[in-house]
């Protein structure tokens, strides 16, 4: 009855723009008053513990190293080499854009932060070269959802707090997830993009080959820089991320020398800033997964999901429907932090390898980043687009159903996502 | 008024910069110390951590400022009706606030005799960031109210 109140409360503030922490902390403090547990001293405490963790501290680190790569301009310098690359052939611009966006991901981890650089770059250019500002949006945050997926995961990073996951375990499982959804999207570019003429791409004037590719290969270093460190426990990821931090004030700052003091402070508040808005739903949603556990609602969930099928495959279809809905309606962060305690044990009871599980819910949720009414990336593309979001939205289905094949094939096939962390010896 | 703002905005803006580069120095000191010189430090995550907690309850108050929280930006912004639910929204918000800063506050009372692990200093100390920022985050609310109201009566005035 209380958790039936407390869903209304939140669909409502919700729905009338209260932030997103707020309308999440509002409706556990409401839950807890009203059922008597707990006080203000009990509830800062459970805010002030959700915060303070050694795994958050690769938040603002990501974040930071994200930034510092954005403001030293290593966008437009992907954009080139993938333009060098992939720019010639048939619907080239497509393929620099899901290049790009793949290459950006293994440095960021951040889908929102992605699809806003990378956006404002590529829709622009793309337009130029003609093809639809509708496609070229559609297809810029269709690419950006695998910024979470592969490693670095500012998602991943939060995925770890309730589950107590290894942060390099699901990196690494995230890899040939990431590599699919591209090669997927990618086969589609190919269908979508057959009757595009071929325009004369690839090189912008005065920039020699050899510029492009040395431009470049700094930048792709940084990815090595962290899977590499991860692998078998060398770093944990909140190290790999302040290395990380540190080599991109290094080519921001020494090697491009893009940004100057002025500059630099400001990207260091705006990480800071960003930082505050992730942490303080992550404060909120903690107590907000307290108020559920104080009610039970995992054991009965568990319950549920027992009493309609004892069938691993149902459940897993159950949670694919279920979280493809919620994603169209909360953030990732709370969705993962109030969610996944309650579907996590019920996984395990099906038999599912947690850190699998992990990957489906992330690519699951990532889907829903994409989907109106409520997709913070939908939000952005249609703003940097200046298109509406129904307009765009159009262009985005038959991606939803690239996007959906790809979900489907990396729920029921566990080995996409479990085979690397297996060969590094990151699980059993 | 509007300059007390101002300097306490500058001073909040330059904690969150210097806070978050000082995370990002100490824990490549740390990586620094683990990896090259075999002998890891005590200090640097638990310092880097209060100061994460530092940044994000500052920020929670400067976001609101900028109105940069991360929430749903569907509904038309010049209705009225739709500006007083705002109002109402926020003012709950604003009470969340009070309750946790008055949490915050009989946490760091009841906390000053129990030192940290590794810095030793008072847990008192990070709990007392919680207050400060809720109250800060009180005013930043309780302006973003007056512009909600003050919109929706001169809209309403509007022919």
């Amino acid at each position: 009855m209380i958790t039936a109140l407390v869903v209304l409360l939140l669909v409502f503030l919700l729905a009338v723009e209260t932030p997103v922490a707020f309308a999440v902390g509002l409706c556990a403090l409401a839950g807890l008053l009203i059922g008597g547990f707990g006080n203000a001293a009990a509830a800062a405490q459970r805010m002030y513990a959700g915060m303070n963790s050694y795994g958050l501290l690769a938040l603002p680190l990501f974040i930071l190293a994200g930034n510092l790569l954005v403001a030293g301009g290593v966008i437009q310098r992907l954009v080139d080499f993938a333009d060098l690359v992939v720019g010639r052939i048939r619907g080239g611009l497509a393929y620099v854009n899901l290049v790009s966006n793949l290459m950006m991901a293994g440095v960021s981890g951040s889908a929102t932060a992605d699809t806003a650089a990378l956006g404002s770059v590529m829709v622009p250019m793309m337009r130029s070269r003609g093809y639809t500002t509708d496609f070229a949006a559609a297809l810029t945050i269709s690419g950006a959802i695998i910024a979470p997926i592969i490693p670095p995961s500012l998602i991943m990073v939060i995925y770890a707090i309730p589950t107590r996951l290894s942060i390099g375990a699901m990196f690494f499982a995230g890899i040939l997830p990431g590599l699919l959804i591209f090669a997927l999207l990618t086969l589609y570019v190919a269908y979508a993009c057959r009757n595009q003429p071929v325009l004369e791409g690839g090189r912008r004037p005065g920039r020699s080959l050899f510029r492009s590719i040395l431009d470049a290969v700094p930048i792709l270093v940084a990815p090595v820089i962290i899977v590499g460190g991860v692998r078998g426990g060398v770093f944990t990821a909140t190290e790999a991320a302040a290395v990380l931090c540190a080599y991109a004030l290094f080519l921001t700052c020494v090697l491009y020398r893009a940004v100057d003091l002025t500059g630099l402070a400001k990207v260091f508040r705006d990480s800071a800033l960003t930082t505050a808005t992730v942490m303080i739903v992550v404060a909120t949603s903690t107590l907000f997964a307290w108020f559920l556990a104080i009610e039970s609602i995992p054991q009965a969930v568990t319950a549920l999901f027992l009493s309609i099928s004892d069938n691993r495959y149902v459940f897993l279809i159950i949670v694919n429907i279920f979280l493809l809905f919620v994603g169209c309606f909360l953030d990732t962060v709370p969705a993962i932090l109030i969610f996944v305690p309650i579907l996590q044990p019920v996984a395990v009871k099906f038999g599912i390898d947690p850190i699998h599980f992990s990957i489906i819910v992330i690519v699951n949720l990532m889907v829903g980043l994409n989907t109106p009414p409520i997709g913070t990336n939908l939000f952005v593309i249609s703003s940097i687009s200046g298109r509406s979001m129904a307009a765009i939205t159009r262009a985005l289905l038959p991606l939803y159903t690239v996007k959906i094949v790809a979900l489907l094939l990396i729920t029921y096939v566990p080995f996409i996502s479990l085979w690397l962390p297996r060969a590094a010896g990151l699980i059993r | 008024m509007t300059s007390l703002a101002f300097w306490v905005n500058r001073i909040t803006d330059a904690i969150l910069v210097l806070g978050i580069a000082v995370i990002a120095a100490v824990l490549v000191t740390q990586v620094f110390c683990r990896y090259v010189l075999h002998a890891a430090l005590p200090w640097p995550e638990e310092l880097a951590q209060i100061l994460l907690v530092v940044i994000s309850f500052l920020g929670m108050y400067r976001a609101f400022g900028k109105d940069q929280h991360i929430r749903i930006d569907w509904l038309p912004k010049h209705s009225r009706p739709v500006r007083l639910l705002r109002a109402l929204s926020l003012l709950l918000v604003a009470g969340f606030l009070a309750y946790i800063g008055l949490g915050g506050w009989w946490l760091a009372t009841g906390a000053w005799d129990q030192p940290t692990t590794a810095l030793r200093l008072p847990t008192a100390i990070p709990y007392l960031i919680m207050p400060l920022a809720c109250l800060l985050s009180i005013a930043a609310v309780a302006a973003a109210i007056r512009t909600a109201l003050m919109a929706s009566s001169r809209s309403a005035k509007a022919p």
